[in-house]
């Protein structure tokens, strides 16, 4: 019974949708709007003419290093924040949490003040005698749209990494330096392992944010920069065919279910799957 | 068939189109029951369509002026500050939604998105694809409209099936804007192919807009373009998007681009650019819209749409603003060119040097107003779906 509004939540907000979106997929379409006889068409135009295979590709490419870099960042941030920040662990987390208080738009706006010809890099670089004109690459390409995303997906790994550290109580350590392990040992045999699964999962909700995010790339990404998900924004609100656009959007679902399963699949290989915490 | 199919011509009936809304009420009773009853429940239901054009007819519209009135449409296009007075005299509170794409205003009308709006505002080239949606036009009461006698007769109002369907409340004409302080003013499109200009222009992603002007650069008729025609349009927008620093998100964005200086000009420019950029202090943006392959010119249709929620409101709304002085304060405000006769008395000097209004007709000639390609064509010509496939792939690369 106590799982009862989880469950409702569950199937209104999340399965019901999945569900007509899935039904969609297999309706012919017309005008912003679909309707019958069923068809596959629309998942053959999603995996042939219609599949964009250069944003695709940039998905997966802007994905991997945003999630790599939020990992990373989130590991060192999250273990000094647990361990080494003492007083300032406090403030540090309210600036992080604050950070994300700013608007959406803002923030990305605010990488093409940093990053245009007139910002503040090409400014700094410009002091130290270079041509500005030569540093056109630093916006409306996927490098901004990676410094964005990585930007915009950095509070929330901080976060969850710290709170993958909290269970890891420091007599661990302490035990093992106890048993003369040194400190990449340590990293190695005892936080790693403890902490592999919540970073994998991580790395993966990252992956699954950047790569299929539309907006960034929409004001940073130029004209090389774009990603997919600007196909299936083009689907649903240019093109109006929904039908394909749920198709394009099935078609993410399965590549990520997939990134989903090898994480699982990695986690069991190593013996890593089913680590407990606590006392 | 329900009251919005017969305004617009479209026979649509509950059974043969899922709009959003009929799904989001069905999925509710999924997840409460059966997760397979989407499938089940896509025909035979009768909720949702008929709730976004249960409104009276335009003949029965009566009431008073005063309340909320929603708006969909274009940023600034609502003319909040140029009607601030009479809104605050009306008691009328104004709640603006406003769209990046022509296409955002079909879809969220085709979705039940938009149910309740009173005003929507759509340029007169996409009007094919508005009516296909069967969602937004019904005919119009123009009684309710008396000031509808000043329009211009260069600003037809917009008709389907003989009835009145929307009014103009302002044109303009696409161009090249460019930054003054930096460049010499381009004289033709093609100077923007030229590689000083190569990372140095934007283009706006508007595929109705987008194609429109390509074709008329082309000398094409765009409405009822060939494939070949269409396919030449997608070599010179791909030629184009090649000079592009970026593509802009909307006007505004690549206002904002100019202003930071990130680019010196526009393909897809706009008059009234010069303006949005002056208001952020930078005055050197000007517009030639007169290039020498010519250009094309968009009207600003207004409507009061099936399932309006206060359409007394709204017609008066839409009166006042084909009155001289109340459509002068919405030009003065937006820079836009004004389509009712005696305006010009009351425009600022900004505003009334945009556009040449003793000759207007040599301006139409050179930058003309001109259709999309309609939503259904005989075999051998573009559709409207065509031609944003074919912009999506030269400009996005989708």
């Amino acid at each position: 019974l106590c799982t009862l509004p989880a469950l409702i939540g569950l199937g209104l907000f999340f399965v019901a949708p999945l569900v007509t979106l899935g039904f969609y997929s297999f309706l012919t379409p017309s005008l912003f709007g679909a309707s019958r006889p069923y068809t596959l068409t629309n998942y053959k135009a999603a995996t042939g003419s219609a599949f964009p295979s250069h944003l695709a590709w940039n998905s997966v490419i802007v994905g991997l290093i945003v999630a790599a870099i939020c990992v990373a960042a989130g590991l060192v941030v999250g273990y000094w924040l647990t361990y080494s920040a003492g007083r300032m662990r406090m403030p540090v987390l309210f600036i992080i949490i604050s950070s994300v208080f700013a608007n959406y738009l803002v923030r990305i706006y605010a990488w093409r003040l940093v990053l245009g010809q007139n910002g503040a890099v090409a400014r700094a670089i410009g002091y130290l005698g270079f041509s500005r004109q030569s540093l056109t690459f630093l916006l409306f390409d996927r490098f901004a749209v990676t410094v964005a995303l990585v930007h915009l997906m950095l509070p929330l790994s901080v976060l969850l990494m710290f709170a993958a550290f909290r269970p890891v109580e420091p007599r661990y350590l302490e035990a093992a330096e106890d048993l003369g392990a040194t400190a990449p040992t340590r990293w190695r045999r005892v936080i790693l392992p403890l902490i592999a699964a919540p970073a994998a999962t991580l790395f993966v909700l990252t992956f699954v944010l950047a790569s299929s995010d539309y907006v960034t790339p929409t004001f940073l990404g130029g004209t090389n920069g774009q990603l997919y998900g600007i196909q299936i924004l083009t689907a649903f609100q240019v093109t109006g065919d929904w039908s394909l656009g749920a198709a394009l959007s099935f078609l993410a679902l399965g590549v990520y279910l997939v990134a989903y399963l090898a994480m699982l699949g990695a986690l069991r290989l190593a013996r890593l799957h089913n680590i407990r915490w606590g006392t | 068939v329900n009251v919005e199919s017969e305004a617009t011509g479209t026979e649509v009936t509950s059974c043969d189109v899922y709009s959003r809304r009929v799904f989001i009420g069905r999925g509710a009773g999924v997840a409460a029951g059966i997760l397979a009853a989407p499938v089940v429940a896509a025909c035979g239901s009768s909720s949702g369509e008929t709730a976004s054009g249960g409104t009276a007819s335009a003949s029965a519209v009566k009431g008073t002026v005063g309340g909320t009135v929603n708006y969909y449409g274009y940023q600034g296009n609502d003319a909040l500050q140029a009607m601030k007075s009479w809104n605050a005299e009306h008691h009328v509170t104004f709640r603006s939604n406003y769209i990046a794409t022509h296409e955002d205003l079909a879809a969220k009308f085709a979705s039940g998105a938009a149910a309740g709006t009173d005003v929507v505002n759509w340029d007169y080239q996409v009007e094919a694809m508005y009516a296909a949606t069967g969602k937004i036009f019904q005919p119009m009461d123009a009684s309710l409209l008396p000031n509808m006698k000043n329009l211009d007769p260069a600003f037809p109002p917009a008709r389907l099936n003989n009835g009145l369907i929307g009014v103009p409340l302002d044109f303009g004409t696409i161009g090249i804007t460019y930054d003054s302080a930096r460049i010499p003013e381009p004289t033709a499109w093609a100077d923007l192919l030229q590689p000083k200009f190569k990372g140095q222009i934007s283009m706006v992603n508007d595929p109705a807009s987008g194609v429109n002007l390509a074709a008329n650069i082309l000398k094409l008729n765009t409405p009822h373009m060939t494939t070949a025609q269409l396919n030449q349009v997608g070599e010179y927008l791909k030629r184009m998007r090649e000079q592009c620093r970026t593509v802009a998100a909307s006007w505004g964005d690549m206002t904002t681009l100019l202003v930071q200086g990130e680019i010196v000009a526009c393909y897809d420019g706009w008059v009234s650019m010069n303006g949005f950029a002056a208001q952020a202090g930078k005055k050197t943006v000007k517009t030639n819209f007169t290039p020498k392959e010519g250009s094309w010119s968009y009207v600003d249709m207004f409507c009061v749409p099936q399932g309006a929620n206060n359409p007394v409101t709204a017609y008066a709304w839409l009166d006042e603003m084909l009155t001289p002085q109340g459509n002068a304060a919405y030009q003065n405000q937006n820079l836009q060119g004004s389509p009712v006769r005696g305006a010009e008395q009351y425009l600022s000097t900004a505003a009334r040097d945009l556009y040449p209004y003793n000759d207007l007709k040599s301006l139409l000639a050179a930058a003309p107003f001109t259709l999309a390609p309609p939503t259904k064509a005989p075999p051998g010509y573009v559709t409207y779906a065509d031609a944003v496939a074919v912009f999506n792939h030269a400009v996005n690369g989708t």
